[in-house]
């Protein structure tokens, strides 16, 4: 239903031309390729990250583990404003990183971070890496401990080890994860906007700033609308690669 | 004031209850007007009847919201026995419920220029001649609303982090040489960011309007690079408090918070932007109109404007209340007579008849 609205809004303000012309407007031109650079690059960082921290997880033990398991949820539980305030806290002129790196003597006056498209990339990371590190993990649970010691025992160096046994198992919940965060990433609205700043515009925060500030609703559907169908098409795509990778796994 | 929501604990409506039976209590009013509440919820007002039991106010919020409800609204309640509820200020939502004939809202606050369209729409009512007319609120407008407040659009600055040089004009506001460091902006309200860059570049106060908004931007092009931009008046405040930004400019009342916080900070009084009125005015087809009016000429007197004044530092449209006021909160003031004199005075009328442009010209500048 809000998808039905949403084209009739848009047909009706904008017309054929209007859509195109929304969508050609450098503005959003320049806020989709920040958006699409940005998601791709929050979701590798995240994969690899997210790799390391899911084997962490799988191999500690004791109070490791549950540290391990207290960070990632303490940082799922804790609201996503605060998080990314706490972003803005650190990278603001004479915020903690620079008088950091102040008292290192790195730099002698300020980074002026914040509201750069960089200052979005750290935030966003923190935020994701929870959406990736719980589906690998999930895979990697699945994971038999006695197969790691037959490799080991048949002699296998670990990074075959990792090739041939840890990476199958692991592939379908990077695959769900990397897309997931990808996802995620195109349409955030919170973290580009406080860290970002209101010059540096993605696709959700162009969107808000046509809707609460130029009024322009039509434009905002149009654009709207534009995202629901890539993330859409997305999807799509990801699911046939799944099962693709399911049925090459079963054969 | 529009966006100063920020500046507090957002607040649930609240209702106030008891109100009639505090009524039959009131204390002897500071005003002629009659207290009383008759058992039936009915009431008087300066010997005019009033029915309605409840007004719903529409306002910004924030601090200036908790600051009227002591001086003005309880008083009010207590005195007359109606209570008022709150609502959040929204101008055109106020236009969505008039033109379909079902305002829910009785009274609503708003900025000078926001108001002078209402007018001419017929938005809100022409108030009865017994309602107390407020002679800093503009001739043209005061047979429509009676006066909230005056507030300032100003420089700020940590007097413990400006070394050397501080800011005396809004030249000196972009005079990055001789005044290093960041400056807050807001970047969600336009109001005041061209007629400052005019004033900047130069521009006699008196020639300010109309406004050259290619000028204004351009010279605000400039600054780009040294400006950290707040969502809010409130995120500007944080800056400055932080030490992330050496100015601010944001409302007057927003520096004596800091200080008020024992943070050093001082106001620049020199080229204030002075937004001389906001208003208080009654909706058209209001459903408690007779009790909005009774609220209208109560918010209008010197004394609650007075009382106001002290609780937080926005100027009275009574010009009467200054005389009830002490020196020392004068000085905390955008009206006194030392900060009138050296204030620039915004046209809220010009910036009604341009608010769409005037907008629409920021925000494209905002987005670079």
């Amino acid at each position: 239903m809000p998808l039905v609205t949403l084209a009739t809004r848009a047909i009706h303000d904008k017309g054929a031309s209007g859509i195109g012309h929304t969508l050609t407007d450098p503005l959003f031109e320049q806020a989709v390729t920040r958006t699409l650079v940005l998601a791709l690059t929050v979701a590798v960082i995240c994969l690899l990250l997210g790799t390391l921290y899911a084997l962490a997880l799988v191999t500690a033990k004791g109070p490791v583990k549950a540290l391990l398991w207290g960070a990632l949820l303490v940082s799922f539980w804790i609201s996503l404003l605060v998080r990314t305030y706490g972003w803005v806290l650190l990278l603001q002129p004479n915020g903690v990183l620079d008088k950091t790196l102040r008292g290192l003597g790195v730099i002698h006056d300020s980074l002026n971070a914040l509201q750069t498209t960089p200052a979005m990339y750290p935030g966003m990371v923190h935020i994701m890496l929870p959406y990736m590190v719980l589906p690998i993990y999930t895979s990697l649970a699945a994971l038999d401990p006695s197969q790691l010691r037959a490799a080991r025992s048949m002699g296998a160096p670990p990074l075959l080890t990792f090739r041939k046994v840890i990476l199958p198992q692991l592939r379908p919940g990077a695959i769900a994860g990397a897309i997931l965060v990808f996802v995620l990433s195109l349409g955030f609205f919170v973290t580009p906007a406080f860290l970002g700043g209101p010059s540096k515009l993605t696709v959700g925060t162009i969107i808000e700033r046509e809707f609460n500030s130029v009024y322009d609703f039509g434009a905002a559907s149009v654009m709207s609308l534009a995202l629901v169908f890539v993330v859409l098409a997305i999807y799509l795509v990801a699911d046939r690669l799944f099962r693709v990778g399911e049925h090459w796994t079963a054969g | 004031m529009r966006n100063e929501q920020q500046a507090g604990v957002t607040r649930r409506d609240v209702l106030r209850t008891g109100g009639v039976a505090l009524g039959a209590l009131s204390l002897p009013s500071l005003l002629s007007a009659c207290g009383s509440s008759s058992s039936s919820g009915s009431t008087h007002y300066k010997g005019h009847a009033v029915r309605s039991d409840r007004i719903v106010l529409a306002d910004y919020g924030g601090a200036v919201r908790d600051a009227s409800q002591k001086a003005m609204y309880d008083p009010f309640t207590k005195q007359t026995g109606i209570r008022i509820t709150f609502a959040d200020a929204d101008v055109a939502k106020l236009r969505l419920m008039v033109e379909s004939r079902h305002p829910s809202w009785d009274i609503m606050v708003a900025d000078g220029f926001d108001t002078y369209p209402l007018i001419r729409d017929r938005l809100i009512q022409r108030l009865p001649t017994w309602v107390t007319r407020n002679d800093l609120v503009p001739a043209d407008a005061q047979d429509y609303a009676t006066g909230q407040n005056a507030y300032s659009i100003c420089q700020g600055f940590r007097t413990d982090q400006l070394k050397g040089k501080t800011p005396e004009t809004w030249a000196d506001f972009f005079d990055v040489e001789r005044i290093p460091g960041k400056r807050a902006i807001p970047s969600n309200v336009p109001f005041g960011v061209p007629e400052m860059a005019l004033l900047a570049d130069g521009v006699k106060p008196e020639n300010i309007y109309p406004l050259d908004f290619d000028r204004a931007y351009a010279k605000m092009d400039e600054l780009r690079p040294h400006i950290l931009f707040g969502d809010s008046y409130g995120a500007c405040q944080q800056f400055l408090q932080a030490g992330s930004v050496a100015i601010a400019m944001i409302p007057n009342g927003r520096f004596y918070d800091l200080q008020v916080r024992g943070i050093a900070t001082e106001t620049v009084w020199n080229e204030a932007l002075l937004f001389a009125w906001s208003s208080t005015a009654v909706l058209t087809g209001a459903p408690h109109s007779d009790a909005a009016f009774a609220l209208n000429d109560y918010m209008a007197q010197p004394e609650p404007q007075a009382e106001l004044a002290k609780l937080i530092p926005y100027g009275p449209n009574n010009s009467k209340a200054l005389d009830l006021l002490d020196q020392d909160v004068l000085d905390r003031l955008p009206t006194s007579r030392e900060h009138l004199q050296i204030a620039f005075r915004i046209d809220e009328q010009e910036l009604a008849n341009i608010q769409q442009e005037y907008s629409d010209r920021f925000t494209k500048w905002i987005a670079g």
